[in-house]
Parts: structure tokens; C-alpha cells; sequence
């Protein structure tokens, strides 16, 4: 993959969600309702990430394609999620939503936004040319 | 090369310096490798006996926000190097602004999604790993 060729508009969706108090639902009934409602939103080039903090859930989706410069859309996505959330976990449920253009154009005649993303670095045990073990 | 940690951080975080990684300034690079070559000896980011030339620093990020050491792990939030113009550039630097003449941390050449970049006016946002910069 690479978010930076020419004609590709990368997003970086993120919803917190605190459930309301009517339904309590298993993580692993979480993970798979978001994923099948971003796949059918979203389309399959994404990535979602969910995670289940104390407070609630923070859904993160980086995606392809879609018009997070355009307000109008952005809000039609908003209150598409909020209407899911809503629905899964009860009334009371409060959602907050932020988009971000990660690479692409915003079409409004300045330079294109770039994106890079990091692997990690992972300190395991060696052994050097002395035989000796290291990190 | 590969990711790699300076051997002055590994030696920072054994207790030679003082290295705090969630209370210091940390900062991010990007490189230009055409005018850096990593060597792992490296221990200064700047200075008068500075190992990363200016010349090879195409962006600087401001102080990477919501620093975490957990479980051995170091993370960041992720963050934008804004309106970068410059060479194409293939690597990042992490290092620590807090520390006399900023002592560098960790070097990425490989693995980055979207690289070489170059840059075009524009910010380049980055995203870091979602297991974190690295773990020790």
C-alpha cells in the first residue's frame, strides 16, 4: 500500500463511545457488529482498530476513498455511526466523532496532505559474535 | 540498515542518562538518508559535535504529545509535520529535546508505509505503530 500515490485520499476516523446503561454488550459482539457496519460503510480498504477503555469504546478506522474534506459527508457519517451506536447499545449512548484527511488532496488548491505509518521496534534477545547474549 | 535504538538511549534507559522518555520533550525527525548514515554510536542530535547534519533534517515535529511508558513500552500520539518542503526523504530520527545537545533515541529506515516521501508543501501526517514506537 501506498497512501501517498496520486489520486488517493486516505481518512482517519475515530469515534468514543460511552454505551448507554440499557445494554451491556461482550467486546467480542462489539468488535464484530463495528466491523461488519465498517465494512458496509467504509468498503474493505480499511483498517479498524477497537479498543475498551473504562469509560467506553474508541473505534478507529483509516480508510480509502472517501470525502472527509467535504463537511456534509463528514456529518452524514456522524450521524450514521451515532444512529448505529444508538441502536446497539441503548438509548443514553453519547458518541463523539473526529475525522482527519491523512493523505490526499482537501481540493482546495493546497499541496496534498502525506502519510506515513511506523513500525515498531522490538528489543528481543540476541547473541552477538563473542556469544555473548544481548538486547 | 534496520530500526535500530541508539546505544546511548539503551545505555540511557540502563541508568547512564537520564532518559524519561513520558516526561521529556521527545521529538521526531524526518531524514534525508542521502545526507545521514546511521551508525548506532550516534548520540547527538544536535550540538557542536552534533551526528545528524543539518542538512539531513528535511522536518522537526513539535513535542510528540501524550508520551506512555507502559509495560516497557513507549508510545506517542501520532502528529504532523507540517508544510514540509525539501528532499525526498527515507528515514525518521526519535529523539530527546529535553537532554543537553538532544540525544537520539531510535532510527527507522525500514518498515515505514509511505516512504521514501517527498515532500510537497504539504504536512505529512504521521502515524505511529499501534503496539508504540518500541518496547523493550
Amino acid at each position: 500500500m501506498n497512501p501517498n500515490s496520486q489520486n488517493q485520499r486516505w481518512s482517519k476516523w475515530v469515534w468514543f463511545v460511552v454505551p448507554g446503561t440499557i445494554k451491556a454488550r461482550p467486546f467480542a459482539i462489539v468488535r464484530e457488529n463495528c466491523a461488519r457496519f465498517g465494512r458496509a460503510i467504509f468498503g474493505s480498504a480499511s483498517q479498524m482498530r477497537i479498543r475498551h477503555t473504562r469509560r467506553g469504546y474508541i473505534i478507529e478506522v483509516m480508510t480509502e476513498g472517501h470525502p472527509v474534506h467535504d463537511p456534509a459527508y463528514v456529518k452524514f457519517m456522524g450521524e450514521n455511526w451515532s444512529r448505529f451506536f444508538t441502536e446497539g447499545f441503548g438509548n443514553g449512548t453519547t458518541t463523539k466523532m473526529s475525522a482527519k484527511l491523512m493523505a490526499g488532496s482537501r481540493q482546495d488548491g493546497t499541496p496534498a496532505d502525506q502519510l506515513l505509518i511506523l513500525p515498531q521496534i522490538s528489543i528481543q534477545e540476541g547473541v552477538n559474535a563473542n556469544g555473548q547474549r544481548t538486547l | 540498515m534496520a530500526n535500530a535504538l541508539y546505544n546511548t538511549a539503551k545505555e540511557g534507559f540502563l541508568g547512564n542518562t537520564a532518559f524519561d522518555m513520558d516526561s521529556d520533550i521527545i521529538k521526531a525527525s524526518l531524514i534525508d538518508a542521502a545526507d545521514y548514515t546511521f551508525s548506532s554510536a550516534h548520540d547527538e542530535y544536535s550540538g557542536g559535535a552534533r551526528d545528524v547534519p543539518l542538512a539531513a533534517i528535511v522536518a522537526e515535529s513539535a513535542q510528540l504529545g501524550s508520551p506512555t511508558v507502559v509495560n516497557g513500552l513507549f508510545d506517542t500520539a501520532d502528529f504532523t509535520w507540517t508544510s514540509v518542503s525539501g528532499d525526498q526523504s527515507e528515514d525518521v530520527i526519535l529523539w530527546d529535546d529535553t537532554l543537553a545537545n538532544d540525544r537520539l533515541v531510535a532510527f527507522y529506515d525500514t518498515g515505514i508505509t509511505g516512504m521514501p516521501v517527498t515532500p510537497n508543501g504539504g504536512n505529512i501526517n504521521v502515524t505511529v505503530n499501534a503496539s508504540g514506537w518500541f518496547s523493550l
